[in-house]
């Protein structure tokens, strides 16, 4: 995400390193006067501006005078005051300013703000969000992304759950784009560790701490000093490593392995899990006091299979810079009618396979190619339907689905009964002209 | 706004950039901590000008 550009109107030192502190991440500038203010709204270009009421000691309200001139340039303004009276208020907003608050709660107030600014940029931002960082049509998805949006610029800690696949770390990746944190993005897989390296992955180590370490290396929470420290599969985090974990988030220091002095890192975590978090509790797997710790806010992420409209935009996204792919009908429908259960992981294979393999229009025929059956889970079908039929019914049309089992049960039937028809007349309780209607079908060749 | 009024309104905004100053500073980079805490130093002895300031005014 691009840096907002603010503007800070601000004569009070102290309260100006405040603000810097507060929005470190994004692109900030400050005038100490009215001159100085009025200048740099008329040549620069800023998304937002924090404007303090009273500009000296001996000031009659000059803030209030920016307010029309910052309006008039199309920048979302923002009044910081103590004078929190009626009047002021009512004057201020009268003028044009979009929020007023009341110093105080700096830390809380400016992220709320950069949320709010965020959300309310006339959907262009919420537009680009949908369209890159995260592709969905999804309304419910769309909402649960907003929602978290809000939450992005706080260091409040966030949990997702969902399946493989679903878009949990791209989903973290755009909450850190969006909490102004200048640091980097660290994700880890806790599951695809065990304990010890899990340990010296996390905290670093110190040069000579155990036999093979021959120098010092920076672990993931140092990585992600002033970024976003992204645990996936927390549920695989052995307890006395969640317990080193949550002294580390709630002090903001660790001990890497083999060092005397702690180490500080600004991190904040947001974590994942495929599993269910109430069992993981209940089996004991998760410790509820890191729990509490790393849920803060809960997503929600849906399968693919509940947000099909998502499947063909994803599939552009894959492809974007590349080959494009145009499908036919059937094969749009077979598409659809899959339940992708390895969700966009299976869906970017299948691109890459179509796309590599293909020349002109996908066909349905490309496509049950590379769906294959065994990626289908059992459940997928409804029981009695096997994957057999059901692929001979979206390739004929399901009357000659219909058509192929009814002779396949007689056929059946015929062979127990060597042949006898009126015992298959009896068992299978048909008529003798769906009977023979039948046995004609199975001798006339198949295209006749 | 007269003159009792901005004193009143100087320090309580000063006094509230201090409580912010030093709800950050535990998590300041110590490279940037001493700067910080020369400026919480002139905030408070602002206050305590401007206290000067509001006991020399004439009692209500």
């Amino acid at each position: 995400m691009d840096k907002l550009k603010i503007l800070v109107i601000e004569d009070d030192s102290l309260a100006r390193e405040v603000m810097a502190n507060n929005l470190a991440g994004q692109a900030v500038d400050f005038a100490t006067d009215k001159a100085a203010a009025e200048r740099k709204l008329k040549a620069g270009h800023y998304d937002i501006c924090f404007i303090d009421l009273l500009l000296g000691e001996n000031d009659d309200y000059s803030g209030l005078k920016l307010i029309p001139l910052a309006v008039s340039k199309g920048i979302y303004s923002v009044v910081m005051s103590s004078c929190d009276t009626e009047e002021t208020i009512g004057r201020a907003y009268a003028l044009g300013c979009k929020e007023f608050y009341v110093k105080g709660n700096e830390e809380a107030n400016v992220s709320a703000i950069i949320a709010r600014y965020l959300q309310g940029d006339g959907g262009k931002k919420a537009q680009a969000v949908f369209s890159g960082g995260f592709i969905t049509n999804d309304p419910a998805t769309r909402a649960l992304v907003t929602e978290a949006l809000k939450y992005a610029a706080t260091n409040l800690p966030l949990l997702i759950l969902g399946p493989s696949g679903t878009g949990k770390t791209t989903l973290a990746e755009l909450l850190h784009e969006h909490s102004g944190r200048d640091g980097n993005f660290v994700a880890m897989n806790c599951s695809a560790y065990t304990e010890d390296l899990l340990e010296s992955e996390l905290f670093g180590y110190k040069r000579g701490a155990f036999t093979g370490a021959h120098e010092n290396r920076r672990g993931k929470l140092a990585q992600a000093d002033k970024g976003t420290l992204f645990l996936d599969e927390i549920g695989a985090m052995s307890q006395n490593m969640q317990v080193k974990l949550l002294k580390a988030i709630e002090e903001k220091s660790f001990y890497p392995l083999g060092a005397d002095k702690p180490e500080y890192s600004d991190f904040r975590v947001i974590s994942a899990t495929l599993e269910d978090v109430q069992k993981l509790l209940a089996e004991n797997r998760l410790r509820f006091d890191f729990f509490q710790r790393v849920h803060g806010m809960t997503i929600t992420l849906k399968p693919l299979a509940q947000r099909k409209c998502d499947i063909f935009p994803l599939m552009q996204a894959f492809t974007k810079g590349t080959k494009r792919l145009a499908f036919e009908l059937e094969a749009k429908d077979y598409v659809l009618a899959h339940s992708w259960p390895g969700n966009t992981r299976e869906l970017k294979r299948f691109v890459g396979l179509v796309a590599a393999g293909t020349q002109g229009a996908v066909t349905l025929e490309t496509v049950r190619k590379h769906i294959t059956p065994a990626a289908t889970p059992p459940a997928a079908a409804p029981e009695g339907v096997t994957q057999a039929y059901y692929e001979y019914a979206l390739k004929h049309g399901l009357a000659a689905a219909v058509d192929r089992f009814t002779a396949g049960i007689i056929n059946h039937n015929l062979s127990e009964n060597r042949g006898k028809k009126a015992a298959a007349l009896a068992q299978l309780k048909i008529s003798k002209r769906l009977l023979y209607a039948t046995l004609a079908k199975a001798r006339t060749p198949e295209g006749e | 706004m007269a003159d009792t009024e901005k004193i009143y309104h100087t320090i309580k905004s000063k006094a509230v950039n201090l409580k912010a100053a030093a709800e950050q500073l535990p998590k300041y980079p110590p490279e940037r901590r001493d700067k910080m805490i020369a400026l919480m130093r002139e905030a408070a002895q602002d206050i305590i000008r401007l206290l000067g300031e509001l006991e020399a005014t004439p009692k209500p």
